[in-house]
């Protein structure tokens, strides 16, 4: 147990750290800012308390906040990706198939490919639809933050997956 | 009573969740348009020293930049040397008892410790704060032209409002058809093209002009470039032109930064306060 909370704690800390070192600093367009750390939040088992998957997705986004001087951006859209899973693995996954069949978080492995992006995307695009929504701070700007949102969703699985691979390859 | 306890018991999941966005959403909007100076005075040395590892490692990949940057400000700045130095022979008693010959401007050196330009609101951080001389307000330029305006300061460091940043304003010149007039601000879209209000669509604008700060401006000096006329579009809708500059200023690869201090900035205040009371 004590084991697996470093490792935890370990990629939550590598996985900002690669954000904040390079990820933030490619440039990749207007339109397209991708934000992969949030595939921490997606590999904490389902059996974690509801209430400590809201703290820990509260800290890992402030210390993202923290290191780039983004006041609470980063926190927000992570509480509500934490909310937002809370409530989609409770009333749309059946977690407890998805356990017995021994995983412990959804991977692209159960069922298909297909049902593991939209799960990632539809929660990664409600993260991203928050942050840049309040960066933008502007209802002016909702087309704007919308469009922006949708894009670097794409850009953000991309990296996820990626990131993925990367780590299964150790 | 109990009924209360009960409800929060039961909601006890909304009320953590929304207890905690109101946390972050606060820390958002602390200080309405400047979110992120609060955060910044509160953010202690720990995480600053991220950014300063961060920085140590990529200006060695902007060293060449930084260094054509300087040459070429240097070149600049000789030339000028030496036509202020030639005219000076003809008029050098004018100058001499001339108050506004005095150093107006006095300017501290600083390095860049993080540039942001992916963000909606850009800030730039420096390693000089309070303890150099840096106060709030002033004027920051970069070797090749404009750069922010210090938002605050701590005992070591400062947070700059980058020019890219839609609450950035700056008042230009165009000193090719002899144009003072409009702002400089960014729409937050693209971070490699700042625009230009406010010009008239009688005025004789070119693409590829050079825009210069004004010496109507208050806190940059005159005459620091803002950038070149990329885009001139007429919309029809009003009598203005919608203008595109390309920004002297390499935001990405920013290293060195120079703040400018207005000796007179007390004085200038003080009398346009006067005037606005007489109005």
């Amino acid at each position: 147990m004590g084991i697996e909370i470093i490792r935890y704690l370990l990629s939550a800390i590598i996985l900002v750290l690669l954000q904040f070192f390079l990820i933030q600093e490619i440039n990749f367009g207007t339109w397209i800012k991708p934000m992969p750390y949030i595939l921490f939040l997606f590999t904490l088992p389902f059996t974690l308390n509801r209430f400590a998957l809201l703290f820990i997705a509260f800290f890992t986004g402030l210390f993202l906040d923290s290191l780039s001087n983004m006041g609470g951006l980063n926190a927000a859209a992570c509480i509500t990706l934490a909310a937002a899973k809370t409530w989609t693995d409770s009333n749309i996954l059946n977690t407890d198939a998805i356990i017995l069949q021994g995983y412990k978080y959804l991977s692209p492995a159960y069922k298909s490919f297909r049902y593991y992006s939209t799960y990632v995307l539809a929660l990664t695009f409600i993260h991203h639809w928050v942050y840049f929504t309040l960066d933008y701070s502007t209802f002016s700007a909702f087309f704007t933050a919308f469009i922006v949102s949708l894009l670097s969703t794409a850009g953000s699985f991309a990296f996820m997956l990626l990131f993925r691979i990367l780590a299964n390859i150790k | 009573m109990v009924f209360l306890l009960r409800l929060i018991k039961k909601n006890l999941y909304l009320l953590t969740y929304l207890f905690l966005l109101g946390l972050a959403i606060s820390q958002v909007f602390r200080f309405n348009i400047y979110q992120r100076s609060y955060y910044f005075n509160t953010s202690n040395g720990f995480f600053n020293s991220f950014s300063r590892v961060k920085t140590s490692v990529t200006s060695y990949f902007n060293l060449r930049h930084a260094n054509n940057e300087l040459v070429e400000e240097n070149k600049k700045l000789r030339e000028e040397l030496g036509a202020t130095k030639s005219a000076k022979t003809d008029i050098s008693e004018h100058i001499k008892t001339d108050s506004a010959g005095k150093n107006l401007y006095t300017y501290i050196t600083a390095g860049v410790i993080q540039s942001g330009t992916n963000m909606q609101n850009n800030f730039i951080t420096i390693d000089k704060g309070s303890a150099d001389g840096v106060t709030k307000d002033m004027a920051v330029i970069s070797p090749s032209g404009i750069a922010g305006i210090v938002l605050e300061t701590t005992e070591n460091f400062s947070l700059v409002l980058s020019a890219l940043n839609p609450q950035f304003k700056a008042t230009p010149m165009i000193p090719a058809i002899d144009f003072r007039d409009g702002s400089v601000s960014w729409n937050g879209k693209n971070p490699n093209l700042i625009q230009l209000n406010g010009v008239s669509r009688f005025e004789k604008v070119k693409t590829g002009m050079q825009v210069l700060t004004s010496n109507y401006s208050v806190k940059f000096p005159p005459g620091i470039p803002v950038g070149k006329i990329a885009a001139i579009r007429n919309t029809g809708k009003s009598s203005f032109y919608e203008i595109d500059l390309v920004p002297a200023t390499d935001f990405r690869r920013l290293s060195h930064v120079y703040i400018v201090k207005n000796r007179f900035i007390n004085q200038t205040d003080t009398l346009q306060r006067r005037a606005n009371r007489g109005n």
